[in-house]
């Protein structure tokens, strides 16, 4: 099976344990106005060009220049996304195994929502399966609000579930990006009674999820599952250059980034609830 | 933490601006003076006796550990026995030069040209290098492919037998000496090295004297004079009785290595592996009551010490040794004799020491393999963490099987260390010029490219003609070091420490003769990530695809880049094709094959002293005035721009898939070749390492690096300066990517405004 891929970040160290691979699925079905992978929203291939390390090589500036991306000399501009063959894929995601073997890390599927549509969950299956298959413990980052296909056979290839918990609200969490809620928890239901080991993470995005009923309503959505994990994710601005590159607009402009301390009543929040709770991901 | 006391002596050390010392110069002058005709290693004992009896001898109000090389610390103590010309073309620039600058008074300027100079003038270890490098080796040290070291100074680079010293005492080793001599009168190493002995027990009794004069001074308070009567007692023990606690053995060390550096002038006269020698005296101190507080100041006080000696280089020399570095490797952990972990109480805290004294000496040291404990290399990681790049990390697993290879036998390579910055050498048994040249094989492919201007039929006979021209400097480069080595031999013998080093009581030889018992040369191969890279873009562009032709290459590198439509193409070589440092195999596998093509051509090589040549590799800070030597290269790099720093590492800024994948492509080198050291720096930035999370990562680093079967690695932390470089220069930082959950991006694509905001949170998510 096929997929596109944006990018393959070898020494992660925030996304499910030890040090891990990461893999960068691209197109997502949702519109969060913070995403910070703005380059993984479209399915399609797409360019991207940064402005500061053009050379102007073709004398015609910027947006204007004519080459296409694979003659650009300095990496200014680029396709993003290539389409991955899962066995090659999954081949290069476990190169360092030996550092995963160290450091109880693994291989970590994100996106985008790696997860959406749901004919690329038969990839992800593939790929991690045969991640698994090399010994390589894996994970995914989803939003888990999507109908899917085999349960099962996803709980049998994915080690840990980095389980999205946004806007708590049905209504307004479809109005705003588009995520089911309920969806999810019936998902989350359904992989927690087949053994799944979930970790909820809140992206706390001011004006969005900072909201301290948000916070108890997440909480309590996955105290009410059975999760004991959380990671607390505070708001960054790191997205926004690429949307720049992208040639697109970012909502969230000039919104302050938090910081550990920033969160802190929330790590208290839900360990208090029971959670046992990490800021920036673990 | 410093203790009160300890922290004075520190700020002693850093009072004063640092100063030329003209003192062991006219001493080792007026000695010889005195033996003219003589046997040069007896002329060589005198002097060193001489300064023993003369140079200003002091204790400080603080000291609880006596002996001083210079009377006033730090200075630069200059040897223009080995070469009085460098000295003479730049006495007016100490004060004014780049780097590492010196204080030298006028009158002491004066006296260097009317008397000092003059005398040294054409009896100096360079004159005899010099008269006796043969004329081919002279040229090609001008092509500047190599450069022979140590022709200028002491050799260095050696541990003496510091388990010997203490166990048996400086009065059993005299004894042995004079039996040797008994039934070998003629024997002139025997004659000098009771010399030397001699001299060293009456140095000892100077201080013991001196501390003696200042007790009965009656001027200081009841509590120093009870520390000088110790002190006393102790100098009176030491001066011919093995160590009884570890009072005794760090006075013992510290005064060995001071009369050492009085001998040789030299960088890199090692400590060895404290942690073992050590413990016996350490654990006799403990039973006797001494408290960990005391123990833990007496320790600040030997490492302190260790920062009062520096080493006074040419301009040149510092270029390619910046900062002063003298080399006082201490190593701890490993493994015993039998091949079982000898880690020990006291490994984890003379690591933990460097919290406390944040200096540069000694340059700490941990011996990694599969079996170090946990505790010890959560101890390492803390100390790597505070930023001061130390300890360095050296593999058992590679290395004690590289010394095996190489005839030494499996319980003295199981008990190797650590000589001047990564050279791997076996103490006390060992004489291993591992510093005698660096190679710089990326000029070797500039040669190649301009000797072939209407280039080659296949890639591969690009690689047969590069790899010819580094068997034929090569060849020039060992005659060179053999020329350096006999200059040692013929004018500048070593015979107090050699009377440390086995066998040379045994076989009646100095060290310089042939009288240690491994005797390799060691010679650094250089320039492994930037001859694949360039190799690579080559393989590609011109013979792949033809996208360039051979004669449009060679034009652009002789303008450097200059041309119209240069800079597009020098961007494409740098972008469009993989570099080592990555996993991409291809382009790796290029440097492992020139790497290893170099370690043995090199092996084939017998030196002087009855030994073989041995490869390492690696550049302290040597990358930036061999990248200086060569011109633009199809890697990207323009002319005179540095090499990958370290010796294994990758370009800067062209290792994009980040640590992991840089250390997977360096264990694809034939590791196991480099037997005298390979250097490999890697930086992590403070967000990394921080919390208990950032420390667990880097053990299983390290441990994957141990796995992997890599000599050694030195972290370094990413700092604001960095970063700030990175904003100007982003194609220099590509390598900088940040780790945040769930998020991708690297540090140069980020808006300014993002990157101040991470500048100044002190590199929070990098």
């Amino acid at each position: 099976m096929e997929a596109t891929v944006t990018n393959i970040q070898r020494f992660s160290l925030h996304d499910g344990g030890g040090i891990r691979t990461v893999g960068f699925l691209k197109g997502c079905p949702f519109r969060c106005p913070w995403c910070c992978n703005p380059e993984n929203l479209s399915y399609e291939p797409e360019e991207s060009f940064n402005e500061k390390l053009c050379i102007d090589c073709s004398r015609r500036s910027g947006e204007d220049c004519i080459r296409p991306s694979e003659e650009c000399p300095t990496g200014a501009k680029r396709l993003l996304g290539e389409i991955r063959e899962a066995s090659d894929f999954a081949g290069e995601l476990v190169r360092d195994s030996i550092f995963f073997d160290e450091s109880h890390g693994g291989v970590t599927l994100s996106g985008g929502e790696c997860l959406a549509p749901i004919e690329r969950q038969a990839f992800v299956a593939e790929v991690l399966g045969a991640v698994k298959a090399a010994g390589v413990h894996t994970a995914v980052e989803t939003t888990l609000a999507m109908p899917l296909s085999d349960p099962a056979g996803l709980v049998a290839c994915v080690d840990v579930w980095l389980v999205d918990f946004k806007i708590a609200d049905r209504a307004e969490s479809l109005r705003v990006t588009g995520i089911d809620p309920d969806l999810r928890d019936a998902n989350l239901r359904a992989l927690l009674d087949r053994g799944a080991h979930v970790i909820a993470r809140m992206p706390i995005i001011p004006g969005f999820t900072d909201a301290r009923a948000n916070v108890e309503a997440n909480i309590a959505r996955a105290i009410g599952l059975g999760i004991t994990e959380a990671d607390v994710l505070p708001f960054h601005q790191l997205g926004e250059s690429k949307y720049e590159t992208l040639g697109m607009g970012y909502p969230l402009s000039g919104v302050t980034q938090l910081s550990a301390e920033d969160v802190g009543w929330i790590k208290e929040l839900a360990e208090a609830a029971g959670l046992h709770t990490v800021v920036d991901g673990r | 933490m410093l203790t009160e006391r300890s922290a004075r002596i520190k700020e002693a050390l850093f009072a004063n601006p640092r100063r030329i010392s003209l003192e062991r110069a006219c001493l080792w002058q007026e000695s010889y003076e005195e033996t003219e005709g003589e046997p040069i290693i007896l002329r060589r004992a005198k002097a060193f006796a001489h300064v023993l009896e003369k140079h200003a001898i002091v204790i400080d109000d603080d000291d609880l550990l006596v002996g001083n090389r210079s009377e006033s610390p730090r200075a630069g103590v200059i040897s223009p026995e080995m070469s009085p010309y460098w000295i003479i073309d730049e006495l007016d620039e100490f004060s004014t030069r780049p780097q590492d600058t010196f204080e030298m008074s006028e009158d002491d300027k004066r006296k260097f040209r009317e008397v000092v100079y003059p005398y040294w003038a054409g009896r100096s270890l360079n004159d005899w290098y010099r008269a006796h490098r043969e004329d081919d080796v002279r040229a090609a040290e001008a092509d500047k492919v190599f450069a022979v070291a140590q022709t200028d100074k002491g050799q260095g680079h050696i541990i003496c037998d510091f388990d010997e010293v203490l166990e048996r005492g400086l009065g059993d080793i005299l004894a042995e000496c004079k039996r040797h001599l008994t039934s070998s009168p003629k024997n002139e190493f025997y004659q000098a090295s009771v010399i030397c002995m001699k001299a060293m027990t009456a140095y000892i009794d100077r201080y013991r004297i001196l501390v003696d004069e200042r007790i009965a001074g009656g001027v200081c308070s009841p509590q120093r004079a009870a520390e000088l009567a110790r002190i006393s007692e102790v100098l009176g023990h030491i001066a011919t009785q093995p160590a009884r606690d570890l009072y005794d053995a760090l006075q013992l060390v510290w005064l060995v290595s001071v009369a050492l550096q009085h001998e040789s002038n030299a960088s890199s006269l090692s400590l060895g592996r404290a942690d073992q020698y050590l413990l016996p005296f350490y654990r006799a101190s403990v039973e006797a009551g001494v408290t960990q507080a005391e123990i833990r100041e007496l320790l600040q006080c030997f490492y302190l010490k260790f920062n009062t000696i520096i080493a006074v280089r040419s301009t040149e020399s510092a270029r390619f040794f910046a900062g002063f570095p003298i080399g006082y490797n201490l190593v701890v952990g490993g493994v015993d004799e039998q091949g079982d972990d000898a880690a020990n109480e006291l490994s984890e805290l003379l690591l933990d020491l460097q919290r406390d004294t944040r200096l540069p000496q000694p340059n700490l040291s941990l011996r990694v393999h599969k079996d170090t404990p946990e505790g010890l290399l959560r101890k390492a990681v803390e100390i790597i963490r505070l930023g001061d790049g130390l300890p360095q990390c050296f593999n058992d697993e590679v290395n004690i099987e590289s010394f095996v290879r190489r005839g030494v036998s499996a319980s003295d390579a199981r008990d190797y260390a650590v000589v001047g910055c990564v050279e791997l050498s076996i103490p006390g048994r060992m004489y291993g010029l591992h510093d005698i040249s660096m190679f710089n094989m990326l000029k070797c492919l500039e040669i190649t490219l301009r000797e072939n201007p209407r280039g080659f039929g296949g890639f591969e006979d690009l690689v047969s003609a590069t790899e010819a021209t580094i068997d034929r400097y090569v060849a020039l480069m060992v005659r060179g070091c053999d020329t350096c080595d006999r200059a040692h031999r013929e004018t500048s013998p070593t015979p107090f420490l050699s009377t440390f080093v086995h066998d040379a009581l045994e076989k009646g030889a100095d060290i310089t003769s042939g009288g240690a018992r491994y005797n390799p040369s060691g010679v650094q191969g250089v320039g492994t990530a930037n001859l694949a890279d360039s190799l690579y873009v080559i393989k590609k562009a011109v013979f792949d695809e033809k996208s360039v032709s051979w004669k449009e290459l060679l034009d652009a590198l002789e303008r450097d880049w200059t041309g119209d439509g240069d800079e597009t193409l020098r961007q494409r070589f740098v972008n469009a094709y993989p570099k080592y440092g990555n996993d991409v195999d291809e382009v790796d596998e290029l440097g492992r094959h020139f790497l290893a093509h170099y370690g043995r051509e090199v092996e084939r090589y017998g030196n002087v002293r009855g030994g073989f040549f041995q490869p390492g590799s690696y550049t302290v800070s040597a990358h930036v005035p061999l990248g200086a030597a060569v011109g633009a290269t199809p890697d990207g790099r323009r002319s005179g721009e540095q090499l990958a720093d370290g010796g294994l590492s990758p370009m800067a800024g062209r290792d994009q898939h980040g640590p992991t994948a840089s250390l997977m492509s360096v264990s694809k080198l034939e590791n196991v070749l480099d037997t005298n050291g390979s250097l490999l720096n890697v930086k992590f930035s403070p967000a990394t390492l921080a919390g208990e999370e950032g420390l667990a990562k880097l053990e299983a680093y390290i441990r994957s690096f141990s796995r992997l079967g890599i000599q050694h690695i030195q972290f370094n932390v990413i700092d604001r300066a960095t970063l700030i470089d990175a904003q100007e220069h982003p194609d220099r930082h590509r390598n900088l990517v940040v780790r945040v959950a769930g998020y991708s991006a690297l540090f140069v694509e980020l808006s300014k405004a993002i990157q101040d905001d991470i500048i100044n949170r002190t590199e929070h998510v990098l």
